[in-house]
């Protein structure tokens, strides 16, 4: 018998219409890693993730409650899409209050690190993740949405393309100026060398 | 006939929306073209990068949606 976790969203967003409780954590908790990292990819601000991770949710269930949900075989996107707006918004209110910048002109926080321990191990490898992501909340609002959509949500372009009601050329566009911005920050390839001309 | 073939077609076949005939003979043609096999090299690496960069929020905000889901629901209920 398939249990409840194996559901598809469809099947649990049924379940939750006949008041189950435990359909709607599970939809949760599917998905609350992608929409922790997507809001985190442009606040970069873990507390403010958080309030975004449940606006998300409530909204989500606010829409179900109300019986106005359509988007059942794309709840991931759908999600991810909120997300990332409702991130954008909090990123355009900030922007009104002031910010204590280094000599750069970046945010100070960004460099203190606060509450976050890593091992000195870890320090390269996190130190070209968080690259990563600065590059990411660094990229335009559009490139972002289909960058997570595509990776995050797993749609295809042509779901992302009647999703967002935008051309596919456009968002295929849109992806491929996303790669090469990050280009950079991506780990370079290993180089394969032939061992009889170049022996170790 | 010929296809030539862009950085577009190399996107859609990493989503798989390219034809399978021609997925292969993309792939075959890829070392050809240093300017595609490079632009595919980033594709993958930032696929597996953006999964890595998945990351879990606290336990408190998962509370705090259930402990509202519950009462929200119990609230329509009694006004059924």
């Amino acid at each position: 018998m398939k249990t409840k976790h194996a559901s598809t969203d469809s099947e649990l967003i049924e379940s939750f219409f006949n008041e189950d409780f435990k359909s709607f954590e599970i939809l949760v908790k599917r998905y609350q890693s992608r929409v922790y990292t997507t809001a985190m990819l442009v606040v970069r601000d873990r507390y403010a993730a958080e309030d975004i991770v449940q606006d998300t949710f409530l909204k989500f269930y606010q829409v179900l409650a109300e019986n106005r949900y359509v988007h059942h075989e794309k709840t991931g996107a759908y999600l991810v899409r909120i997300s990332h707006n409702l991130a954008i918004d909090h990123v355009r209110r900030q922007s009104r209050n002031p910010i204590i910048t280094n000599v750069d002109g970046k945010n100070i926080f960004d460099f203190l690190n606060i509450g976050k321990e890593i091992s000195f191990d870890d320090f390269d490898k996190d130190k070209r993740k968080e690259q990563l992501k600065w590059a990411i909340s660094q990229l335009p609002e559009r490139e972002r949405e289909i960058l997570m959509l595509r990776y995050f949500a797993g749609m295809k372009f042509k779901e992302i393309s009647e999703f967002t009601d935008v051309n596919m050329n456009t968002c295929l566009g849109l992806m491929r100026s996303a790669v090469k911005h990050l280009k950079k920050y991506l780990l370079p390839k290993e180089k394969v060398y032939d061992k009889n001309l170049y022996p170790t | 006939m010929t296809k030539t073939f862009t950085q577009h077609d190399i996107l859609k076949a990493q989503s798989g929306e390219l034809p399978a005939g021609e997925q292969a003979f993309l792939e075959s043609i890829l070392p050809e073209s240093i300017e595609l096999e490079s632009f595919r090299d980033s594709a993958e690496q930032l696929k597996s990068e953006m999964e890595n960069l998945l990351c879990e929020p606290g336990v408190k905000p998962l509370e705090n949606i259930m402990a509202f889901v519950k009462k929200d629901m119990e609230i329509r209920r009694l006004r059924v």
